[in-house]
């Protein structure tokens, strides 16, 4: 029974960790930049094929690609924001049109990311092995690489957390979520540090792929869609801007995953999408929300 | 008075002009190029359908594909017992009805927040649709009687022109100027007397209906549906991208847009099939960049050139 | 405020308008506080107070834009507390808007033909239409620009066709926000006279 239990609950939060990490770099890009990346999950998915190549071609260890993918996901993030979307954000007449417009080219992005992958790396899914040896806790069985999954979800988390807390950048950032001209008049350098936010974001979405691709999931071009969506089903879970709010809503729909998996199979993504909805309905400023 | 009546005189031929090419095409060309056009026109249905409502509010509906679907479903389901006028009907009243209920619960929500619930609702449907039918009915793909392609075509010519008429009738009368007030300031149209919630539920269900019935119609073609093909969420995108790259402001954006777009979709997908999403992604990007409003957009700016004459520079 | 209506006379005036104990909070502010007020048939009253006080709430709580936490309002009698705006406006009230909205893209004559063909008992487009579009139009002296596009007129005009789309719902109480704001001197003198000619 407790058995039962454990396994239920050790097994919603290592999958709430990637789902949190996710959510809050999707969050970074919506809250902030105002960017509905539906891309988001094909960065996710190059993650993970980085990793793959990076583990079975050259054999590194993937907690050493994290290293080498973060700074280079932020880089991609950060460059494609300044070319493409800081200009669109400056022609577009308002707000309103800017969020609708963004959303649109982020759908080419999928595109042309997914494309891409098909090319590198073909249609055949792949997937790889490593940490794969059992542990057990208290007698619930888990796989050592996905307890690594949870650590390093909940470490980045921390260490995001701070820098968002204590260093300059961080505060820019957050004055940039609540008010961007405000900040643009306090002397923030506001496409910058949008910028700064949408790289952040594609960065965590690198590093989420690297992380899920350690649990020995299937990898292939077309995993990224249901991530995307299971992002921005979390960050409305926890309110719209609020990156606290996504990081823990992130552990509870993976708990509500779990439960609902154990209950009646094949229903948890129905069961995302219901919650999804009612949230919409009845509370759309999300539990954790203003 | 002599110019105008000239230009609806040429108006009209060229739509007498257009009709007798619609109906008499099928004789006199292959059964390829007819698929290929009836697809287009789908489309283009599809299209204008969404323009009806999602044009005039400013309210993007991400649920085409829930309403497809439904169609599609519907004519699954009953086109073994009934004539197919019946139940494409069945399908876009299917489509009505899921629409009405949907709009009248969500239709208060702020733009972004509806645009992702119709979204969540798309893909709400296809799960638990899948589910349904892998654990309660079994029958997880089913497969269709197929009907003649030239019977289809006609079927979906007649429906072109109908969601043609209904989106100008709405366009020029008390309605139309409804929805206009409501996409520009709906405050302000609730204050002058305009029954918000019902135009736009109406309007929403209007726009659903059309988009049931051309699902339910292509179903004959396709032999085998299952939940994934029918509530495929690219044909929630795809009349959004068409409309933007037509423009939305009068009757001929939408067609132009979802004519060219569908068109070089067909000729992308058989010519380049291994960069053809590369390809639809950058054209996406270049669309929305450049193009803000469309092939519309680019015709008025010709036009005001040429209004200004060649002396003066723009 | 006298209007296109009959005026009734019940041996004293008839209140057309009032309220009592209407109250509206906004999260921790009170906005408008256990308010009492009253108009009679005929009547032209002024809302004064500082910015701030309460007005543009008040008037969004009689037009139906906002609901009272508490309190009642009547029209002509009848209670109209958290009725539609569209509702209310069909009953026979019409506003103005402090910040001026217009349809941006809809042409004069557009905007009046709405109000009309929406806002009063008769729905229907008839003969009568164009005839009594036109005289209001004429009233306000927007005849010209009937064609022009709402956002290319000036503040002036603009708040001209406001009203003249407010008239046209054929109101029995006419509710003006702030009409002065934002209108220079000569400005503010014709929209003074056009409030007494009304």
């Amino acid at each position: 029974m407790i058995v039962r239990f454990l396994d239920i609950v050790i097994g919603g939060l290592l999958m709430g960790g990637i789902y949190a990490l996710i959510a809050v770099g999707f969050s970074l890009q919506y809250g902030v930049a105002r960017v509905l990346n539906v891309s988001h999950g094909e960065f996710i998915m190059l993650g993970a094929f980085a990793t793959w190549s990076l583990y079975t071609l050259w054999g590194v260890n993937p907690l050493i690609s994290l290293v080498i993918c973060a700074p280079i996901f932020f880089i991609i993030g950060f460059v494609i924001h300044r070319t493409y979307y800081t200009p669109l954000r400056i022609s577009s007449e308002s707000l309103a049109v800017f969020e609708g417009s963004s959303m649109l080219a982020s759908f080419g992005l999928l595109f042309v990311i997914q494309n891409i992958a098909l090319i590198v790396w073909g249609a055949p899914v792949k997937g790889y092995s490593y940490l794969a040896h059992p542990i057990s806790f208290f007698g619930a069985v888990f796989s050592a690489n996905r307890i690594v999954t949870l650590l390093a979800s909940v470490i980045l988390g921390l260490i995001f957390y701070l820098f968002l807390a204590r260093t300059r950048i961080g505060k820019a950032i957050r004055a940039a979520a609540q008010d961007p001209d405000a900040a643009e008049l306090m002397g923030v350098r506001i496409h910058q540090v949008l910028a700064l936010c949408f790289g952040f974001g594609t960065m965590m979405a690198g590093l989420g792929g690297l992380l899920i691709s350690m649990t020995s999931v299937m990898i292939t071009p077309f995993m990224g869609l249901e991530y995307t969506l299971i992002a921005i089903i979390v960050v409305v879970l926890g309110g719209l801007g609020n990156i606290k709010g996504s990081f823990i809503g992130g552990f509870i729909l993976g708990l509500v995953g779990t439960i609902v998996s154990y209950i009646q199979p094949g229903l948890s993504l129905v069961a995302y999408y219901l919650i999804f909805l009612l949230l919409l309905l009845i509370r759309p400023t999300g539990i954790l929300g203003k | 008075m002599k110019a105008i009546t000239k230009k609806y005189s040429l108006l009209g031929i060229l739509i007498i002009l257009l009709l007798i090419l619609l109906v008499g095409f099928p004789r006199y060309v292959s059964a390829y190029k007819v698929i290929f056009l009836t697809n287009v026109l789908m489309y283009v249905i599809i299209t204008l359908s969404w323009v009806i409502f999602s044009g005039s509010t400013g309210y993007i509906s991400l649920a085409p594909a829930a309403f497809f679907g439904v169609g599609v479903y519907a004519s699954a389901i009953l086109s073994k017992s009934l004539f197919l006028p019946v139940f494409i009907l069945i399908g876009g009243l299917a489509s009505f009805c899921l629409a009405f209920l949907i709009g009248g619960l969500t239709l208060r929500l702020r733009g972004m927040y509806f645009m992702m619930f119709t979204f969540g609702l798309v893909e709400l449907i296809r799960h638990f649709v899948q589910w349904w039918e892998v654990n309660i009915t079994g029958t997880v793909g089913r497969l269709v009687p197929v009907l003649h392609h030239i019977t289809i075509y006609y079927a979906i010519v007649v429906i072109f022109l109908l969601v043609l008429l209904t989106s100008y009738v709405i366009r020029r009368s008390k309605f139309g100027l409804a929805l206009q007030s409501i996409g520009e300031c709906e405050e302000v149209a609730a204050h002058t007397g305009v029954n918000v919630t019902r135009v736009k539920v109406l309007t929403f269900a209007v726009s659903a209906f059309f988009i049931g019935v051309v699902g339910a119609t292509m179903t004959m073609r396709w032999q085998y549906i299952d939940p994934s093909t029918a509530f495929d969420i690219r044909l929630s995108f795809m009349p959004v991208l068409m409309a933007i790259f037509g423009g939305m402001g009068h009757l001929y954006g939408p067609i132009v847009g979802a004519s060219i777009f569908s068109f070089l979709d067909e000729i992308l997908a058989t010519k380049f099939p291994y960069y053809y999403m590369l390809l639809f992604g950058v054209t996406m990007f270049v669309v929305i960049r450049f193009m803000p409003h469309g092939v519309e957009g680019v015709i008025q700016k010709w036009n005001k050139r040429e209004r200004r004459g060649p002396s003066e520079t723009p | 405020m006298e209007q296109k209506g009959e005026k009734r006379t019940f041996g004293d005036t008839m209140r057309i308008l009032e309220g009592e104990g209407v109250k509206k909070n906004f999260g921790g502010l009170a906005a408008v506080s256990d308010v009492e007020f009253h108009a009679e048939q005929g009547e032209i009253v002024g809302l004064i107070g500082p910015n701030g006080a309460g007005k543009t709430t008040l008037f969004n709580l009689v037009s139906g834009a906002l609901i009272p936490d508490s309190g009642v309002i009547r029209f002509k009698g009848k209670n109209i507390t958290g009725l539609k705006p569209h509702q209310i406006t069909r009953m026979g009230i019409a506003r103005t808007f402090q910040s001026v909205k217009v349809f941006p893209k809809m042409s004069v004559l557009d905007h009046v033909l709405l109000g009309y063909l929406f806002g009063n008992q008769e729905c229907t487009r008839s003969d009568k239409t164009l005839k009594e579009v036109t005289e209001i139009l004429d009233f306000l002296e927007l005849s010209e620009m009937k064609e022009k596009r709402s956002k290319d007129l000036t503040l002036a005009n603009q708040k001209r066709l406001e009203v003249a789309r407010a008239l046209a719902i054929k109101p029995e109480l006419l509710l003006l926000d702030e009409l002065m704001a934002g209108l220079n001197h000569t400005e503010v003198i014709e929209a003074m006279e056009l409030v007494r000619k009304i």
